[in-house]
């Protein structure tokens, strides 16, 4: 395990050197002095009485109603392949706390999760400590139905056989499906919440390759590629581009990807769509 | 960089290697011989789906702060920390895209928060942004106004600018700083700090009293510009929002008038017995056309502002009428009923080449460039009348509105929403201004002090 | 000019009155514009004596001041070339008389094109006028668009009656 713990403070560096990058280029550097409103093209009345205070509408909690394969509504069921050796209990809620880096790194079996307070409407009860939410109470939106039947057929069973017995012969689509299932639930809440908006904007699509740590963690975005853009669609490029980017720095570290499968989803690739 | 970044390439790829079988054969019994064996070895790759309709995105506004009252012209510069707060949350609310919360009802956030969000005590809320700002009173009188925009969930700023305007301009550089929000968040250029002429209307229907006025994008700093002896119609900025062109039935006629908002001057743009009417200006406000009415036959023609020739620019049996030209000034759109009823035709700037693009059921009529150069709008009649939008070679129609009579679209500076006056039937029908952006969605009412028509947004101030 | 306005507005008046008389006062009168046509609608103190060659006359002594067109059209039909025909004789009898003759649209056209097409018919009118031999310089014209309906209701009878071109006496 040397190799390893070499590895993961290489990798820990590279991580930390790629979220400082991000944010350098996220945060305008340049302080440059106001502009000035020097020519005021006519006198004006102050009227205050025009500009009403806004109020915000409520935000429904409600999950909606017959989505398929919204994995936001029962993401906890979501299980690993194969049993852990260690299921580490729930952490304490602390909410105050985000760190986009952690440093139990060395520990595979119990990758560092983001800690919320437990959410109303998630079931109370739960045979596994699994993830805990990892956003706030906003997360259970409508979310696009990626898998459809397959994904949820996929989780469907799962309960089950976790709660009894392992499969006696995982297939190669079960894997992958686990797999997917655990990285989409994860990105598809982020993505959502990052509003692009316009015409034609459900022709964009945006490809993103990454790389994760065998633990989860986001070790560097390698590409960003997007197509369908056209001359209605252009002005929302960078921002549609950003939006994938943040889901996937937001939903990483990914929880629940099998070990022994890490060449497989070592690379990875997303392609972000809004229909 | 490069060695390093080899090296740990090398590491990662030398990992994946022998991690597999290793956290393969830890994993403890129940399958033992699942995964190795039929572990998937295509590279992964999946689609990730939003939706493209959801609802809006909730956004925190706190109150300006300000590192020391202090009195200015238009009130204490804590007052306008919060009156900055309440104009940039309504400009984000009547955006549609956005659901601002705050100022009211929220914690004051005092001014070294302003720089280092407290992100935690906002996180609850669940909004995706925030924005924080402050209000400083220099010695000269002016206010600077400082105006940040963070990621919530990422902890990052996003945005950040700062205004330095006279008192009286207080709303400008709010509706400066919803409009930085709105282009960082939207990728579209920026709308509010503009202005807004249009037709005010009283009375009733048979002796309607239609006075010019203009007001903010925000229907604020309303100003009628005549005093309603004479009927006034269709009025347009000038792309420098130094002259307004409309229409004005005083002396008797229907005559084109450029008046100076400066000086509060006007003069009639050409000096001849024929109606004018359904002026524009070009974009680069060199030029104005109209229409010219000459023994019952209409048609296009274009004179510089400052006064001059109208030169002719068609030249037929029909009504030839309105016009509006593309945002770089080579070709015009207007409307012709050449072909037995209203359509849509693009012509060269010097009148040449004239092609029919609308050839859809019914008519169509009151044509506009957006300002983007990528769709015309236009109001269908067919039955009712409806906007709606095409591109400049006559694909991809869309209608955007639905109801009794709907009239006159004008575009917002960045080309993403559309005004346009809706009257309602019968005796006591009222003429109201409406709001609608591309997608059809977000129709709403801009309040104005009485009823309104023939409204025209004009470009960003400058 | 002032003549001219008064005139006009005293027209306005006649017509509402004999037209529909559904004239009803604004709330708010607008104050009185000597500069052209008013934006609001006034009531006029209007004379019974009927002076000869007046716009009094004109309205009791011909068979209509005002024709009336079918949707975006703008020719004259046999109704309204009896009524050009008694205005004419009118004129005929009264050379130093002129006239506008203000052409009007309903309610269900853009307003750019209503104001070209209430121009159409207006001029329609003139055109008709002059071929009866009424001098064309006693004639002006002027378009209303759909800014003074006569009637007031959305409906296709209203519509008709505000398709029209109606003379007024110019003193």
């Amino acid at each position: 395990m040397t190799i390893d713990g070499k590895e993961v403070a290489g990798l820990s560096v590279a991580i930390y050197a790629h979220i400082i990058l991000f944010a350098l280029l996220s945060f305008q550097l340049t302080r440059s002095d106001p502009p000035r409103f020097d020519n005021p093209p006519m006198a004006v009345e102050i009227i205050t009485e025009a500009a009403p205070i806004a109020t915000a509408p409520a935000i429904s909690q409600a999950p909606p109603a017959a989505r398929l394969g919204d994995p936001d509504s029962d993401e906890a069921e979501v299980a690993p392949p194969t049993p852990r050796a260690v299921v580490e209990p729930p952490k304490p809620p602390k909410p105050q706390v985000r760190e986009p880096v952690r440093a139990p790194r060395a520990v595979p079996t119990a990758p560092p999760r983001r800690v919320t307070p437990p959410q109303a409407e998630r079931q109370p009860a739960r045979p596994t400590p699994s993830r805990p939410a990892a956003r706030p109470v906003r997360d259970p939106r409508p979310s696009g139905a990626l898998d459809g039947i397959a994904a949820g057929v996929a989780r469907d069973a799962r309960p089950n056989a976790r709660a009894t017995t392992p499969p006696a012969a995982a297939t190669a689509a079960a894997i992958r499906a686990d797999i997917r299932v655990s990285i989409n639930a994860e990105v598809r809440g982020p993505w959502n919440g990052c509003r692009v908006t316009g015409v034609d904007v459900d022709q964009l699509k945006t490809t993103i390759i990454f790389r994760l740590s065998q633990s989860g963690a986001l070790e560097r975005i390698t590409s960003v590629t997007t197509s369908g853009v056209n001359d209605s669609n252009r002005p929302q490029l960078a921002r549609f581009e950003e939006c994938a980017r943040r889901a996937i720095q937001l939903a990483a570290p990914f929880a629940n990807l099998p070990q022994e499968n890490y060449s497989y989803w070592q690379t990875y690739t997303l392609d972000f769509e809004k229909r | 960089m490069t060695m390093r970044l080899s090296v740990r390439f090398i590491a990662a790829a030398l990992l994946s290697v022998i991690a597999a079988p290793i956290a393969a054969q830890s994993t403890p019994a129940p399958a033992p011989t699942v995964a190795q064996p039929t572990a998937p070895t295509a590279p992964p790759r999946e689609t990730v789906t939003g939706d493209l309709v959801q609802e809006r995105t909730s956004i925190i506004v706190t109150g300006f702060a300000t590192p020391q009252t202090a009195s200015t012209a238009a009130g204490t510069t804590a007052v306008l920390g919060r009156q900055i707060a309440e104009v940039i949350a309504a400009d984000l609310e009547r955006s549609g895209l956005y659901a601002p919360r705050g100022p009211a009802g929220l914690r004051a956030v005092p001014m070294a928060e302003v720089t280092a969000p407290a992100f935690a005590n906002w996180r609850g809320t669940g909004a995706e942004s925030l924005v924080q700002g402050f209000v400083r009173a220099d010695a000269a009188g002016n206010l600077t106004v400082g105006c940040y925009l963070y990621d919530m969930a990422l902890g990052s700023e996003l945005a950040r600018n700062g205004y330095v305007v006279q008192p009286r301009d207080w709303r400008r550089a709010a509706h400066r700083c919803a409009d930085a929000i709105y282009s960082r968040l939207s990728g579209e250029a920026p709308f509010f700090d503009s202005r807004i002429a249009y037709i005010a209307e009283t009375g009733p229907k048979d002796a309607r009293v239609k006075r010019l006025a203009i007001m903010d994008s925000d229907g604020a700093n309303h100003r009628f510009i005549t005093n309603g002896q004479s009927i006034a119609l269709t009025p347009r900025f000038s792309p420098d929002y130094g002259r307004i062109v409309y229409v004005s039935y005083a002396g008797a006629r229907v005559r084109v008038y450029v008046y100076d908002v400066g000086s509060g001057s006007q003069r009639i743009i050409h000096e001849s017995s024929n109606t004018t009417f359904a002026p524009r200006w070009s974009p680069d406000g060199r030029f104005i056309l109209f229409s010219m009415a000459a023994a019952g036959n209409t048609d296009i023609y274009r004179i510089p502002a400052d006064g001059g020739t109208p030169r002719r620019l068609t030249d037929g049996p029909g009504i030839d009428v309105g016009g509006s030209y593309s945002p770089d000034g080579t070709r015009i759109v207007f409307e012709s009923d050449r072909s037995g009823a209203q359509q849509i035709y693009v012509m060269n700037a010097d009148g040449s080449d004239q092609q029919r693009i609308s050839f859809g059921g019914g008519r169509y009529a009151t044509p506009e460039w957006s300002p983007r150069g990528d769709l015309i709008a236009f109001t269908r009649i067919a039955g009712n009348f409806r906007i709606g939008v095409m591109t400049p070679s006559g694909g991809g129609e869309r209608l955007l509105t639905d109801s009794w009579q709907d009239e006159a679209p004008t575009w917002a500076p960045n080309g993403r929403l559309i005004q346009f006056f809706r009257t309602s039937q019968g005796r006591d029908g009222r003429s109201q201004i409406f709001q609608v952006d591309l997608t059809g969605v977000n129709l709403r009412r801009l309040p104005t002090p009485v009823d309104g028509s023939d409204p025209a947004w004009g470009p960003i101030l400058p | 000019m002032g003549k001219l306005t008064q005139t006009a507005l005293m027209g306005m008046a006649l017509i509402a009155v004999a037209g529909c008389s559904r004239n009803r006062a604004p709330a708010e009168l607008p104050p009185v514009d000597d500069s052209g046509y008013n934006n609001g609608n006034t009531s006029g103190g209007v004379s019974n004596a009927v002076v000869p060659g007046s716009q009094q006359d004109f309205v009791a002594s011909i068979s209509s001041d005002t024709i009336y067109f079918d949707t975006d059209r703008y020719n004259v039909d046999d109704v309204d070339r009896a009524a050009l025909a008694s205005q004419a004789q009118w004129l005929a009898r009264y050379p130093a008389v002129r006239i506008t003759v203000e052409g009007h649209a309903d309610e269900r056209g853009t307003r750019d094109y209503n104001l070209a097409l209430g121009e159409r018919r207006a001029n329609a009118a003139r055109n008709y006028l002059v071929s009866l031999g009424v001098d064309a310089a006693r004639i002006a014209v002027v378009s209303f668009g759909k800014e003074r309906p006569i009637a007031l209701g959305s409906d296709e009878a209203s519509w008709a009656q505000n398709r029209r071109a109606v003379t007024v006496t110019v003193q």
